[in-house]
């Protein structure tokens, strides 16, 4: 069906007014602002080249498809040898170390944060990574599959498992401080 | 007609869901209403309330400066694209 309204206009309508979440999931993802930053750009820059196919719909389950898409190319640029599963691609990139930080920062950086965080920090990737999704950028668990390109029923197992452990985490740190 | 309780075992089963908004509406309210009725699973779905308030609470902030730039870059799209 033609659009009556031009590419600016759309883009305007259906991508703008999500620029905060994709750069929040993009941090998420890519754990390193300069990438989260240049990881949105491409995913703008996507979703501009194919405004005119997009049926308005769901804008943003729409746009994290195309950030997840635009990360594996990334990823596939950068390093070839972990295209073999996308899903284990997305954890895999997302454990790399934020920002260049080493072993001894990321310690005294948990010396002193919440707990809550520091259980969050424990969890393995795959787990961290949706928890961060649904629980701090309040993602849909449709939303949060459409990031990670895994069915919902992943995510809803993942997600439960991830806050059993965290409340494990927590339980057994207020255990240790009595 | 009356509603069947769901038993705690199911309720556990649907907890998560519960917390996330993501049930219909018959079963969040079957639930809303064990939740009221049963000590245990109200604690139960406390703690992890709780837990989801303080995730969200932890949250970093988005930069401003580099959703300056991104907005910056979206009003010039058409031409970054043309490029």
């Amino acid at each position: 069906m033609p659009n009556s309204t031009s590419a600016d206009e759309r883009f305007a309508e259906y991508v703008v007014p999500e620029l905060e979440v994709l750069y929040r999931v993009a941090r998420s993802i890519t754990r390193n602002a300069t990438d989260a930053e240049d990881l949105v750009q491409d995913t703008l820059v996507r979703a501009y080249k194919a405004i005119e196919r997009f049926d308005g719909r769901y804008p943003r389950a729409w746009l994290l498809t195309i950030m997840r898409n635009a990360q594996i190319n990334r990823v596939r640029r950068k390093r070839p040898e972990l295209m073999h599963d996308p899903d284990e691609t997305m954890s895999r990139v997302a454990d790399e170390s934020p920002d260049g930080a080493d072993a001894e920062s990321l310690v005294l950086d948990q010396e002193f944060s919440a707990p809550i965080e520091n259980a969050l920090a424990a969890l393995p990737e795959k787990f961290r990574l949706v928890v961060e999704l649904v629980d701090l950028n309040q993602l849909t668990y449709q939303e949060a599959a459409d990031t990670l390109g895994v069915p919902v029923g992943t995510i809803m197992s993942r997600l439960h498992r991830a806050r059993r452990n965290i409340r494990q985490h927590l339980e057994a740190s207020s255990e240790e401080v009595i | 007609m009356a509603t069947r309780m769901m038993s705690c075992r199911e309720v556990g089963l649907r907890l998560q869901s519960y917390l996330d908004g993501e049930l219909d509406d018959g079963r969040m309210n079957a639930i809303r209403a064990h939740l009221d009725a049963c000590v245990d699973c109200g604690v139960e779905a406390s703690v992890f309330e709780r837990i989801k308030a303080d995730l969200a609470e932890s949250a970093p902030q988005n930069d401003p400066d580099a959703l300056a730039r991104l907005r910056a870059f979206s009003e010039e799209i058409a031409s970054n694209v043309s490029e």
